[in-house]
């Protein structure tokens, strides 16, 4: 498990975020984005460090985090795999092809891959349920109307975006 | 060079999702290779509504509408509709009866059944363009507001009738009074945009087609009220609609209509955004205003209300996207007007998000008292490939499932809630015939159970235990005292829970119950699933009359359980078969067959 | 630049709604199908069908063919509203295929009121 040393320059940018946005009220949830922004997850240690800088008890940062589900204590794959689980999706097949993909990827719940490629999240509704069922890789990139034998070639398509042919 | 045609693009999320943006990328280099750059407008609008239609096109003067369109269409349509004006008719829209239909959004029921007031700028002007929305009557209704009273802009809404678009329908005239009269000089407007319920998508295309709908909305409700500052809660889950805020609020203030002075007057209102972190029960308004605080989503007891003990502890009104879209429009155009259209109680028009199995999936804003028939018939074109329709989902994990025999029910809140389910905010989605009833209920309180806070017993411990029992009933293993014990539950919960969310969470439970409890029993008594969906009931079978031995099946297996020669007849091996349905999805001579696995005589022990 | 007032917001508009107003289809005019009883669908279809067909087959396609449900004149159903510019509309009553395939080549084409199937308008 890697873990974020006091040292890492990223700090630096967290804390300037911080600063611009310290005359605001109830920011701790904006600044948890942006930290997991920068660092991709939060570990403890930048929870620590978030609470000092913002003044603010260390276990209302736990509590917060630990409460949305966009927040992830543990690294994610490069690719996000995010298989919608709204109505729409669901009725349409959407639990199948969450498990096409953890059967292709070989990895179970939302664990990384071991090249940390990838990392599959069943989500909430993503709002195109006119396209169900619908998977989104990353932020922008919607597959829609997908079935499951339309998932090895989604895969293939990111493994050869990173040079890495199967 | 003067403009000689105007296309309008639709960017809105499906269609983006279907490749909107590869298409007006060919588009625009295929103008330029043209040399058409300065006499073709190309306009990105908000969503048009017509969802399964995307990519779409339509080109201005003759108002010929493309639609499905692929990268290259876009060459064949500078080709022959601008460089030669012909009409490119293998990219027009067909009906049901196989003709064309080059004007299709005037044409198709889809369309010119609706009446839009809160989308009346989605697929008409540019998103990013301010003066566009100004073009369409655009803070007009700020500007005749500021002229006026705050107690008169409060009768004014109040005598339209309008009632809350975010779900129970609380009337809108009447919070901004009570907030107005709360003791403090600091007040807060709050958009919730936190549009969680799955199958709704309303708010999000308001969002991203008209930002700055929204924002006049909530500027008009801060001068109601005496508010300087508003927060518009948004879910993390819509990237592109807080891109498009963000750029609508700098436009805003930019253009001296939003920030200090407004208009060259004393009113000065600021709007900010925060954005969700992914839970559910934030749309709950006592829970949003945790999380706008920057803590743990929870809700809160309620008296006070947030009109009286909101935001940071100050009076606080909370609106949803789409009645604040609303409120524009009744201002300029009055009370009465808005008044007339809608039924007795509820007025106006409702914006509702078609989806599941139907042919026409996409936002549709109708008058109040439609009725589902013609929502889902008439202008959602019924069910795909001949399927009977068997019930219509609203109002979310919150809401209920109606059946066919009150498809001529008028949509409104009263009718609604009479039916066991509520308006919500607006999502409907379409089950036929092969969706089963009780895993569609299991799947709701999955959801609500996975979504609860775990603040208050009732709905953390009870969702969960009605969840078990479901569980059981589409494992096939459930007993008819369950089907009491759902029910003893649900009321109890309905009763108990602190917030909204708990108290609504066991209605899809108890309208399937319901209307469906037939197939409850089946589960339970005969072990089948009627709707051949629940995989523990079910089993595959090749018909051996049908099967021509293409072998398809059985290289899509992916346990090698389907056996059989080129051209001879196939066959599955239950005992290998894990119940995926590849086969049944692959055959194209209807061979494979879903069967009730009891009738099979292998499978579920049945003690 | 700053709004600071009524007319500032007018000059936007004016300057703009220009561009709103190229966003609406140049047609010559419009069909209109009526049809109030649910289970008559198939009839209004091969009306529809009817219209369409003439249409193309004389290469017109500045027309809207639309269809409403519910009309004025219950008693006339089906009925054929057409709408050519800026003149009166013309309905005309009991319609079936025959009768649109006229009203197209009559009405749309030729300008030609049909008079013995007339519901309202037409005195010109």
């Amino acid at each position: 498990m890697p873990t974020i040393l006091d040292t890492d320059p990223r700090y630096e940018e967290l804390d300037k975020y911080i600063d611009q946005v310290k005359e605001k009220k109830g920011m701790l949830i904006g600044v948890l984005h942006k930290a997991q922004e920068i660092f991709g997850y939060l570990p403890i240690e930048v929870q620590h460090h978030v609470a000092k800088k913002m003044k603010i008890p260390e276990s209302t940062v736990y509590g917060v985090v630990t409460f949305y589900s966009f927040f992830t204590m543990k690294p994610r794959g490069k690719y996000q795999i995010k298989v919608c689980m709204g109505t729409a999706c669901y009725v349409k097949g959407g639990q199948k092809l969450l498990e096409r993909f953890r059967e292709e990827l070989g990895v179970q719940g939302d664990e990384p891959t071991e090249d940390g490629l990838f990392s599959i999240q069943e989500v909430r509704c993503l709002g195109a349920c006119s396209m169900a069922p619908v998977v989104l890789i990353g932020e922008r990139d919607f597959h829609g109307r997908v079935t499951p034998d339309m998932i090895p070639k989604i895969i293939d398509e990111y493994r050869k975006k990173e040079g890495k042919k199967k | 060079m003067s403009v000689k045609h105007t296309i309008l693009i639709c960017a809105g999320g499906a269609c983006i999702s279907s490749g909107e943006e590869s298409v007006k990328s060919v588009l625009e280099e295929e103008l330029k290779k043209n040399d058409l750059e300065d006499s073709v407008r190309v306009v990105q609008t908000g969503c048009m509504g017509s969802c399964n239609l995307g990519p779409i096109m339509i080109v201005y003067p003759e108002g010929v509408f493309y639609q499905k369109l692929k990268p290259q269409d876009a060459k064949k349509i500078v080709e022959e509709h601008l460089l030669k004006g012909k009409i490119v008719s293998s990219l027009l829209h067909r009906g049901p009866t196989g003709k064309v239909e080059p004007h299709a959004k005037e044409e198709l029921p889809f369309f010119t059944e609706q009446v839009k007031i809160a989308t009346r700028n989605l697929g008409l002007i540019d998103p990013f363009n301010i003066n566009e929305y100004i073009a369409n009557d655009g803070y007009f209704a700020l500007e005749k507001v500021l002229k006026s009273s705050p107690e008169w802009v409060i009768e004014e809404i109040k005598k339209s009738g309008l009632r809350g678009r975010g779900g129970a329908g609380f009337p809108t005239g009447l919070k901004w009074e009570f907030t107005r009269k709360a003791p403090g000089d600091e007040k807060y407007v709050i958009c919730n945009a936190d549009e969680g319920d799955p199958g709704a998508f309303m708010d999000r295309s308001v969002l991203e087609g008209d930002p700055h709908s929204v924002i006049e909305g909530m500027e008009i409700a801060g001068y109601a009220i005496g508010s300087h500052h508003g927060y518009i809660y948004v879910r993390a889950e819509y990237p592109l609609a807080i891109e498009r805020l963000n750029n609508a609020i700098s436009q805003a203030k930019r253009y001296g209509l939003l920030g200090e002075n407004i208009l060259n007057t004393d009113f000065s209102f600021d709007i900010e955004l925060r954005i969700g972190a992914g839970a559910f029960v934030c749309g709950e308004e006592t829970a949003l205003i945790q999380s706008v605080e920057g803590l743990r989503g929870q809700p809160v007891q309620k008296p006070p209300f947030p009109a009286q003990k909101g935001v940071w502890g100050k009076p606080t009104v909370i609106n949803n996207v789409e009645t604040l879209a609303n409120i524009p429009v009744i201002i300029n155009k009055g009370a009465e007007w808005f008044a007339s259209i809608g039924t007795e109680k509820s007025k106006g028009t409702k914006v509702f998000a078609l989806s599941g199995k139907i042919n026409n999936a996409g936002l549709v804003e109708v008058p109040m008292g439609t009725t589902l028939r013609k929502i889902i018939f008439d202008i959602g074109g019924g069910i795909p490939n001949g399927k009977k329709f068997k019930a219509v989902q609203t109002g979310g994990p919150s809401g209920g499932c109606i059946p066919a025999e009150y498809l001529d029910t008028p949509v409104d809140y009263e009718s609604l809630t009479k039916l066991g389910t509520i308006m919500g905010s607006g999502g409907m989605v379409v089950m036929d015939e092969d969706t089963c009833m009780v895993d569609v209920a299991r799947y709701f309180l999955q959801f609500s159970a996975d979504e609860s806070c775990g603040k208050c017993t009732p709905c953390r411990e009870g969702t969960r235990k009605m969840l078990e029992i479901l569980d059981r009933i589409v494992e096939g293993k459930g007993k008819m005292e369950d089907l009491d014990m759902l029910e003893e539950l649900a009321l109890t919960i309905k009763d108990t829970a602190l917030c909204g969310l708990g108290q609504t969470a066991p209605n899809p439970v108890l309208s399937t119950l319901k209307y469906f409890r037939d197939e409850y029993e089946a589960h339970i008594k005969e072990k089948r699933c009627p709707a051949k969906s629940c995989k523990a009931l079910i089993a595959y079978q090749i018909d051996p009359n049908a099967c021509v031995g293409c072998t398809a099946c059985a290289k899509v297996c992916p346990v090698g359980a389907i056996s059989g020669e080129v051209r001879k007849v196939h066959e599955i091996d239950q005992e290998k078969c894990i119940k995926c349905g590849s086969c049944y999805e692959v055959c194209k001579f209807d061979a494979v067959k879903k069967v009730d696995a009891v009738d099979l005589k292998l499978n579920i022990k049945n003690e | 630049m700053k709004v600071m007032s009524l007319e500032d917001l007018q000059r936007i508009k004016e300057k703009f709604s220009k561009d709103l107003k190229l966003r609406k289809p140049k047609v010559r005019g419009k069909i209109v199908v009526g049809i109030g009883r649910h289970e008559e669908k198939d009839k209004v279809e091969r009306i529809l069908k009817a219209i369409w067909d003439e249409l193309e087959k004389n290469s017109v396609n500045d027309i809207i063919v639309t269809q409403s449900s519910g009309t004025e004149f219950h008693e006339a159903e089906p009925t054929v509203k057409v709408q050519i510019e800026e003149n009166e509309s013309v309905v005309y009553g009991h319609v079936d295929e025959e009768q649109a395939r006229r009203i197209v080549k009559e009405h749309i084409i030729n300008g030609k009121i049909l008079s013995d199937i007339l519901v309202k308008g037409g005195k010109a």
